[in-house]
């Protein structure tokens, strides 16, 4: 057995290990469990780029490492470092339970990592657990005595009813096609597809991933569990989480080898309603949170659209997408993490007069909202036309139509945000928000990115290509 | 010979709808978490019925797994509920609508 | 029908029956009683399924362990059965519906799978070979379980311990 495949998750038990070390200090001291979690994490990006690379399977053909899932580690071990660097006064969560934070950090992103490179179905589901029970302690961690709990314990219900679900659909679909291994499934399920076992036990199993994704039936835990995490949890979930979704969703999606008509019905009517419902309730929201869970919900919605397709170039554009959003989503949480510096909840409201009180993260707020409106020179613009191209290529025309008209309403409450940054005075004046250097070089290359990777996309967009062709 | 693996399943699947209603229709935190069990027990049978029918280990191997995480389920879905029972003195979802829409 | 499908369609309708009985119930210890012989005669039915170590691991985890959390946790919160509200029609119809569409699937399922109208043939897994196979093939999942029930273990003591702190913080907050 080759080891050096597995070095990016040794890497980050190796992590877990340290912060579990650090829990049972007794003295706790904030800024250098800060300090250990982003060397380590940056180091954690280093190893990731540097197996990107490697080839192999490992554990008698259950773990398999191909492009596809070291391009979604490196993309995760980002999104733990991105969400490490805000975490620098994390006052929302105690002093003492910072080490045990940052050990959940990990093990999710651990979990999350092995979830993309399974391919076989026990090891998805185990790695799926492990990864969603992270996130609900995480939840149920912030500081204080409130309503916090009480969401997360809508965020474990929600999720441990849909993992009942579906471990039933993996039962059934089990009992058609004798076989848990991806490799096999691929080769029996399109021959099987046609028998209502099969689909609807394909169907049950994708409610797993789609709670974890916030599609429409299984979104309830998306605005309940945003505002009530801790900032710095909520922009773990709704970045990283969401990226690990997407590859899993894209990986069981592609074993159907795109012959089933019904799965793209059930896909399609999911993708409409997700998207509809997420922006028609987001126009009402007042916390920035809560309107930043339902834009989730909607964007869930667009990407699904991608995977729908069921083709090279739409999970090319899903992966694309889902890069895309890491960023926009990141940027955007970034700003309610520095504005609300508390650790409170931020009412959009609380917004006004942002672009005096710092003009950088104003302009960052305002390239991240425009990204995921959808707006030409960022990327956000860039994912979403490979999308409904992939889309327009297999003729789904009606269901991009809806979403271009989604786009559309989107646009309205995205622009309440900007508006609210730069238009509205605040009611009372308030003190100017100081950024480190450190943190206004984050901003800025964020900032850079997005831009860049909207008007020059070639390279990613041939890095998701050649990721989407070791899928089929 | 037992019986068709179709009754099992059926059979399965009823004990797997009793288990959804019992999570989605019941106003109460602790029976939600039962009617989850039931849902995850009936998998477990499925499972054990679809390794009979290939004459394979993987199914049993799936079971020995819900059990895990039936019970890891169980005792954190208990933590956070009683955390929650002392703070609002209730057991029904309904009184937490602090957080809605 | 040979003994063993007689065996089967009796545990069949006990489990039925008992999970019917425990969904219903107001009091819920009863519900948990009514519960724990369910779980009895579902391990009856992994050991004539072939599956005797899940037969007795269902009894020792599922309607030992699990349900008796259970029954400590309704007797330590006291719970009176007599507050808990019945609930209303508009609360039951959703469910009611999600139930019969599940139903409806599954008879659909069933009736057209051809295949699976052939009976089963009896088998056994010797727990020797089980576990052989599950350490050789599946190690990884039994390590990442394994961490998983660490993960909840560090969180049950958390939320275990914030009570009491959050008890302090709240008397701190009105002195």
């Amino acid at each position: 057995m080759k080891w050096s495949l597995f070095i990016p998750e040794l890497y980050l038990l190796f992590v877990a290990a340290v912060f579990f070390c650090l829990a049972m200090v007794v003295r706790p001291n904030p800024r250098r469990n800060y300090f250990i979690a982003l060397l380590l994490a940056s180091v954690g990006v280093v190893v990731c780029l540097a197996s990107v690379r490697l080839e192999g399977t490992l554990f008698y053909g259950v773990y398999r490492v191909d492009l596809f899932s070291q391009v979604f580690k490196v993309i995760l071990a980002m999104g733990l470092f991105l969400v490490i660097c805000i975490c620098s006064e994390l006052n929302s969560i105690e002093e003492k339970h910072h080490p045990e934070f940052y050990l959940l950090l990990t093990t999710c992103t651990l979990a999350m990592m092995l979830l993309v490179s399974s391919v076989e179905l026990l090891t998805i589901y185990v790695a799926l657990e492990l990864s969603s029970y992270s996130l609900y302690i995480l939840v149920a961690m912030r500081r204080g005595y409130g309503v916090h709990v009480e969401s997360g314990i809508k965020y474990f219900l929600i999720g441990a009813f849909a993992s009942a679900v579906m471990l039933f659909g993996i039962a059934s679909l089990y009992g058609v096609i004798h076989t848990t291994y991806v490799a096999e499934i691929i080769k029996v399920l399109p021959g099987t597809i046609g028998r209502p076992a099969a689909i609807v036990g394909l169907i049950l199993t994708l409610c797993g991933f789609f709670f974890k994704l916030a599609v429409f039936p299984f979104h309830f835990w998306a605005p309940d569990a945003y505002q009530g995490a801790a900032n710095q949890v909520t922009a773990y979930i709704a970045t990283a989480s969401k990226v690990a979704a997407v590859a899993i969703l894209t990986r069981m999606v592609a074993l159907s080898g795109g012959s089933s008509t019904y799965l793209v019905h059930v896909l399609v009517t999911l993708s409409i309603a997700s998207m509809t419902l997420g922006n028609l309730v987001a126009i009402v929201q007042k916390d920035m949170k809560r309107l930043l869970a339902y834009s989730s919900i909607s964007h869930a919605g667009y990407v699904l659209i991608g995977i729908l397709s069921m083709s090279a170039s739409g999970y090319a554009g899903a992966i694309f997408y889902a890069v895309a959003y890491l960023i926009m989503k990141f940027t955007c949480f970034l700003v309610v993490v520095k504005v609300a510096y508390d650790g409170s909840d931020l009412k959009i409201a609380q917004l006004a007069g942002l672009h005096r009180r710092s003009p950088i993260l104003a302009m960052a707020l305002m390239f991240g909202v425009f990204g995921l409106a959808g707006i030409p020179p960022t990327i956000g613009f860039t994912g979403k036309f490979l999308v409904f191209t992939a889309a327009m290529h297999k003729g789904y025309f009606i269901l991009v139509l809806i979403a271009m008209i989604n786009v559309v309403i989107s646009l309205y409450y995205y622009l309440l945000i900007v508006k609210a940054a730069y238009l509205l005075e605040p009611q009372e004046e308030l003190p100017p928000i100081s950024l480190s250097p450190f943190n206004k070089l984050l901003t800025g290359s964020l900032v850079t990115v997005m831009i860049v990777g909207g008007i020059f996309p070639g390279y990613l967009l041939e890095l998701a290509e050649a990721a989407a062709k070791a899928l089929i | 010979m037992i019986v068709p693996y179709s009754h099992v399943l059926l059979f399965a699947g009823i004990l797997f709808a009793m288990g959804v209603v019992c999570a989605v229709a019941r106003r109460n935190l602790i029976m939600m978490l039962i009617g989850v069990e039931i849902m995850l027990n009936s998998a477990g049978l499925a499972f054990v019925a679809a390794a009979l029918r290939w004459q394979q280990l993987e199914g049993q191997v799936f079971v020995l797994f819900i059990f895990a995480i039936a019970a890891a389920e169980v005792s954190l879905g208990l933590a956070l509920i009683v955390y929650a029972y002392r703070r609002t003195g209730s057991l029904d979802p309904e009184t937490y609508n602090i957080l809605k829409w | 029908m040979t003994l063993y499908a007689a065996i089967f369609y009796v545990l069949a309708s006990v489990i039925l029956v008992s999970t019917g009985l425990a969904i219903t119930r107001r009091n819920l210890v009863h519900a948990v009683v009514y519960l724990i012989i369910s779980f009895f005669g579902s391990a009856l039915l992994y050991y004539l399924f072939g599956a005797p170590l899940l037969a007795a691991l269902e009894i020792i985890i599922y309607a030992g362990a699990i349900m008796v959390l259970f029954l400590f946790i309704i007797m330590m919160l006291r719970i009176d059965p007599s507050a808990l509200r019945r609930p209303l029609l508009k609360e039951w119809l959703p469910a009611g519906a999600l139930g019969l569409i599940y139903l409806a699937i599954a008879l659909l399922v069933v009736s057209t799978d051809p295949a699976s109208q052939t009976p089963l043939m009896t088998g056994l897994a010797r727990p020797r070979v089980f576990g052989q196979f599950l350490f050789q093939k599946y190690w990884l999942s039994v390590e990442i379980i394994s961490f998983l029930l660490l993960i909840v273990l560090i969180g049950s003591l958390y939320l275990g311990k914030a009570y009491a702190r959050g008890a302090d913080d709240r008397t701190e907050e009105k002195p």
